[in-house]
């Protein structure tokens, strides 16, 4: 009796345990559920064309199809009511799924290449999965593609990945007449629109009169609006910190480039961390550390902390990347706190040109771009659905909206957008669920201007810059006889086929990403401790820091970009 | 300890002054643990912009319900919910049941393979096969993109085991043996005396058990992603954030984006506070009945029959 | 059958006594023989897997086409000074927050039942544990604040108080950054931590404090004489358990602290091998650590369990 029980019991929990397991072995994987909805109209191929958009549908829109995309970017998908994504379902039988980063993006990977689980498409770390042999190659189905083929044909040397295939549609910058640059959104020494006003609307061009004008201002203003002023910040917040790191190869003249100096003539990689750019630089920042215009605290801040600093307006200098604080841009802007803003300034060492910005139409990395997968369901319907989507009036569908009632067309070729529509563009969340953004960001896009000179999108567009710039930026930028911000710095420079080095996949674990990894650590270490040290310290600290940096052999690092460098100019000469 | 030398002189004041500054120092515990909390709230129910501000202590600053709007605004959090609150709800159960019967076992000293069995259990909490051989195992037994994959590999806590059957060990060995003298079977003996005399401890082990299942979001990402029908709480949440994150830093590309920024509202440290507060309200809100096991204990009356 | 073989007489019957015996407690085989096969699959199987220790795995190769490198991977552990920095930077650490985590959980919990009033004690015991569910991300940005230089709380205390005469950085100061760790730790797990404390303390017979009363001890020596033996055991079971985990001290505080100022002490294993194996892709050296820490766990809890059968005759196994 006991022991029946005992075992009835016993076995239900058995069973409880076991029946999912067995349920899941049994059960297939979750197969393509397409779920595109089926369009109740029926649809004629070709001369059909939609009343509300004016554009064309696919041929085979009747026949609903769903891609899963992976894509790298912590984001969140469209909502599903979109009615841009839709209608675009409705034209061409498509749905993207998307799947956005949550967690880590190396262990995502990883299992996914361990595995082979890949969805339909990917957008990734592009080397790994092609190595991995995830991609299919793509050069002999594109001519087939007219509008792919001519968008990429013009980068085609730069597509070619080393086994002479090409597996990747690069969707950022493949342009070939770019829109000029209004706002630096890359690195920059950052200065307070206030100091400069203040001092007579100067350019400043070297670190030593870049400094002095916030020695200045801060003796003249120890306090603004009642916080005790800041002279110079450097956020040192984990990968952040290249705030902290990065300005001696901007000093130098070069670019983004990233953890090597690249001679622009003979194209040889050397360790920029300890030239004597770097250590005249470090100095320069010790210097101004006693001159009490950097508190000790910003190298313990985190990133919130940061950018609280910033937005109180108290700070007047800063080296980063534009769009590492647009954050705190915004709070000032919403404050009208416009003198408070920020703008970068032309500082390189003595003699030399700076070049923060990357002329747009140059080249392409080649590897920062959509991949499809051998696991894809439907290769060439999903080429097929790109080359529809870079049609110019589908893109001014996705970017631009429909006009009169998300855009003007201006009489002098331009657009500008309607100010509920801005509204719309201006917050993520709506721009997101109610606009074509995801999609047209995540595909094969134009960016630019068209062969007219029209601008493909909003971010191309000066009318539409300019709108939205505010009464005292524009007298400030006319003080200096300028449109656009960018113009402060040197014009856009051109930049050789090999760059930007931090693109460049130095291989899983080699001794090469060990040795980069090194050198990225003694500096993150060193730094400010020579910042803070005592002056006469710091000759002493500065030959510890470059034997740390030796002992770590650095070599098999430059080596390898050396190596990879040499090939891609090689073949592309 | 240094007032008991001076319980001689002090006398029948004792109490009262241990009783006075036992009351103090908890007075000083409310406010030190309640404070992070409490912020978080503050936080959560400020102005998102002005939150970046910083300097949020107490108090909202600009108060707003935006974070809170944004976070419910989620189409899947409801099946977010229910996928969370099913997970949780078997885990538990199955969770406290499986560990109080291999504490009960082990707890058995007659038992043949006591010791083996013991070490058997003991070595897999020291030593872990990593990401990608457990995902292979998951992926074989078929297990990708199907809900067992938030029961099954966690099932048998060896901590929580090894904690049940020592509290079980303490419990006097007359319980058992007159059970057995009554010719009581091993079943019978582990739920009608083991379970209901270790409340205590098993209540402590369903609030690990439903936290850790509450809290984990790291399965979803590996082996659920792709199936939205299988999204949890924590995932949809870490989704949030992770958006909200994205949009205040566009890294990495060469992207031209001129123009003005998207001046977005939601900013992480806001979603992150929102997110924690609705994270946490399920579990206080359940927390009272189990707590009523800890806090009070039931064990006493059993003992003594 | 086996009388058909009388040259094993005694082994027959030996045979015969542990199948009556294995007979005997069939139930109780019948309650954990699934549970060892459940985790054999779901823990023992996987570890096949450490077969990538030996390798230079790549996830696109698999098991079968990486190549062999023998001891290559413990090799560059081994002879990487970060990692033994990281080495003892974790046992610090570890030591640390195992010592003040005990210290306060169960220090706490007897304070807490001494609280007569049912509804301060639940009060204070819920609100206890509030800061376990707040992510590490609140909570170090909480103590960086507090910890600032420029108008922190902590700062503005000590100087009220005229212990320093300027503020302090107490974030970008090597020798602090321990204790930091440690604090944060007490301040968001301690009353999470008390929970299995206080459930151990309620099951302590009523009795026994009865019979402390009329023999005329008072508080602290119930607390001493009944209580905490009457908690004993578990305080026992939980450090062994703990001492395996020496080598996890966390890495989220350490990553969120550690800068460069106090880099030399905030790196920790995981933080090693986040940064050289899985950022890195690469997942042999990743697998290398993980069987490194395993092995010290497992000597770890052999050498506790034996000591602690040894002073206070209580074994984990």
């Amino acid at each position: 009796m006991d022991k029946r029980r005992l075992s009835r019991i016993c076995s239900f929990i058995l069973i409880s345990c076991l029946i999912p397991i067995s349920a899941a072995c049994v059960k297939n994987p979750p197969m393509n559920r397409a779920t595109g909805q089926a369009t109740s109209t029926p649809m004629d191929t070709g001369s059909y064309i939609d009343e509300d958009t004016g554009l064309t549908p696919m041929p085979d829109a009747h026949n609903p199809i769903t891609f899963k995309i992976f894509i790298r970017d912590p984001s969140a998908a469209p909502s599903k009511s979109n009615p841009v994504l839709r209608k675009i379902t409705e034209l061409t039988g498509v749905t993207i799924e998307y799947e956005f980063l949550v967690g880590d993006l190396a262990q995502k990977q990883g299992v996914m290449i361990a595995s082979e689980d890949y969805p339909d498409a990917i957008f990734a770390e592009a080397n790994k999965f092609i190595d991995a042999g995830a991609f299919i190659p793509l050069e002999d189905k594109l001519p087939n593609y007219p509008n792919l083929y001519a968008h990429y044909s013009p980068f085609a040397d730069d597509m070619t990945y080393i086994d002479g295939h090409q597996y990747i549609l690069e969707i950022y910058s493949v342009t070939l007449n770019a829109a000029p640059l209004f706002e630096p959104t890359g690195p920059g020494f950052f200065i307070q629109k206030a100091v400069l006003e203040d001092a007579g609307y100067p350019i400043p061009r070297t670190l030593d009169e870049y400094f002095q004008l916030i020695e200045n201002y801060k003796a003249k203003y120890p306090e603004i609006d009642g916080i005790k002023t800041i002279g110079f910040e450097i956020l040192c917040d984990g990968w952040r910190d290249f705030c902290l790191r990065n300005p001696p190869q901007h000093l130098m003249g070069a670019g983004n480039d990233g953890d090597a100096y690249v001679d622009p003539i003979t194209f040889k990689a050397s360790l920029y961390q300890i030239s004597d750019t770097a250590k005249d630089y470090y100095r320069k920042l010790n210097e101004v550390y006693h001159k009490g215009l950097i508190e000790a605290e910003t190298f313990t801040q985190n990133y919130d902390q940061y950018i609280s600093r910033l937005s109180s307006g108290a700070v007047l200098g800063f080296f980063d990347q534009g769009w590492n604080f647009i954050p705190a841009h915004n709070v000032l802007e919403a404050e009208k706190k416009y003198n408070r803003t920020y703008i970068a300034v032309p500082i390189a060492n003595p003699g030399v040109k700076d070049s923060y910005l990357d002329a747009p139409s140059g080249s392409i990395p080649g590897n920062n771009g959509i991949g499809i997968t051998k696991k894809c369901k439907d290769p060439d319907r999903l080429l097929a659905f790109y080359d529809w989507l870079l049609q110019e009036d589908v893109q001014n569908y996705l970017q631009w909206g429909i006009e009169g009632r998300d855009y003007i067309q201006l009489s002098g070729g331009g657009k500008v957008f309607t100010e509920t529509r801005r509204k719309i563009q201006n917050d993520d969340a709506t721009k997101r669920d109610l606009t074509g953004y995801i999609l047209w960001n995540y595909s094969p896009k134009r960016q630019g201007l068209y062969e007219n000179g029209e601008p493909c999108g909003p971010d191309d567009s000066a009318d539409e810059y300019l709108m939205s710039m505010s009464d005292y930026d524009r007298s400030f930028l006319k003080k200096y006889g300028i449109k656009y911000p960018a113009q402060l710095l040197s014009d856009p420079v051109e930049r050789p086929a090999y760059y930007p080095l931090w693109a460049m996949s130095l291989g899983d674990g080699s001794a090469a990403s060990v040795a980069a990894n090194k050198v990225v650590e003694t500096c993150r270490k060193y730094y400010p401790r020579l910042i803070l040290s005592a002056p006469d310290e710091f000759d002493r600290l500065w030959q510890e820091f470059v034997t740390e940096i030796q002992n770590g052999n650095p070599q098999p690092y430059l080596d390898e970009i050396n190596r990879r460098i040499a090939e891609i100019m090689n073949r592309n000469r | 300890m240094i007032a008991s030398k001076k319980k001689f002189k002090l006398g029948s004041i004792e109490p009262i002054v241990f009783r006075t500054v036992n009351t103090i120092i908890m007075l000083i515990v409310i406010v030190v643990m309640l404070y992070p909390f409490w912020n978080t709230v503050a936080v959560s129910l400020n102005n998102p912009q002005d939150t970046l501000k910083g300097g949020i202590t107490l108090f909202p600053r600009i108060f707003s319900t935006y974070n809170y709007e944004t976070v419910f605004k989620n189409r899947l959090l409801l099946i977010a919910s229910v996928n969370s609150v099913l997970r949780t709800g078997i885990s538990t159960i199955l969770g406290v049941i499986v560990a109080a019967m291999i504490a009960y076992v082990l707890s058995r000293p007659e038992f043949l393979w006591r010791k083996f069995a013991t070490r058997y259990f003991l070595v897999t909490m020291y030593v872990s096969a990593g990401l990608i051989p457990n995902y292979f195992l998951i992926r074989d037994l078929g297990m990708i993109n199907d809900f067992s994959v938030y029961i099954l590999p966690g099932l048998v806590s060896v901590f929580n085991v090894i904690v049940v059957r020592s509290y079980i060990k303490s419990l006097p060995s007359s319980l058992f043996e007159a059970a057995f003298i009554d010719g009581v079977g091993h079943f019978r003996c582990f739920l009608l005396i083991a379970m209901p005399c270790s409340k205590p401890v098993l209540a402590t082990v369903a609030l690990w058990c439903a936290v850790g299942a509450w809290n984990s979001w790291f399965d979803t990402f590996i082996y659920c992603s792709s199936d939205e029908n299988l999204t949890t709480l924590q995932y949809e949440m870490m989704k949030m954030l992770a958006a909200a994150m994205s949009s205040s830093s566009r890294s990495g590309d060469a992207i031209y984006q001129a123009g003005q920024a998207a001046s977005n509202m939601v900013t992480p440290v806001s979603i992150r506070a929102a997110i924690t507060v609705v994270a946490a309200v399920p579990i206080l809100v359940v927390y009272p009945f189990l707590q009523k096991y800890f806090v009070k204990g039931v064990m006493i009356g059993s003992v003594k029959e | 059958m086996t009388e058909l073989n009388p040259a094993l007489p005694r082994a027959t019957k030996k045979w015969k006594k542990t199948l009556r015996l294995y007979s005997q407690q069939k139930s109780l085989f019948f309650m954990i023989l699934p549970w060892m096969i459940f985790t054999f699959i779901f823990n023992y199987l996987p570890l096949t897997g450490w077969i990538m220790a030996f390798q230079n795995f790549r996830p696109g190769k698999g098991y079968w086409k990486s190549p062999f490198v023998g001891f290559d991977q413990f090799a560059f552990l081994f002879r990487e000074q970060g990692f033994w920095r990281a080495f003892r930077n974790t046992l610090a650490m570890s030591t640390m927050n195992l010592v003040f985590g005990f210290v306060f959980a169960i220090g706490f919990a007897l304070l807490l039942n001494e609280i007569k009033n049912t509804y301060f004690k639940r009060t204070v015991q819920t609100i206890s544990y509030l800061p376990h569910f707040l992510s590490w991300i609140i909570v170090c940005g909480l103590i960086s604040n507090i910890l600032s230089t420029s108008d922190g709380a902590f700062n503005n205390l000590l100087m009220w108080l005229g212990i320093i005469d300027k503020p302090i950085l107490w974030l970008g100061e090597p020798k602090y950054f321990w204790w930091i760790v440690a604090f944060a730790n007490v301040w968001k797990e301690t009353g999470w931590n008390s929970i299995i404390y206080l459930a151990a303390m309620s099951s302590i017979d009523t009795s026994l404090y009865e019979a402390c009363e009329i023999d005329g001890g008072n508080r602290y020596r119930k607390m001493w004489h009944i209580t905490l033996p009457g908690i004993r055991p578990t305080i026992l079971v939980l450090l062994i358990m703990n001492l395996g985990f020496i080598l996890n001290a966390g890495f989220e505080v350490q990553y969120l602290f550690g800068r460069g100022l106090v880099m030399d002490v905030s790196e920790t294993i995981d933080i090693f091998v986040l940064k050289y194996g899985i950022t890195l892709g690469n997942y042999s050296l990743a697998t290398a650590a993980g069987i490194f820490k395993s092995v010290i766990s497992i000597f770890m809890i052999v050498t506790t369990n034996y000591l602690s059968g040894k002073i206070e005759d209580e074994r984990l196994f």
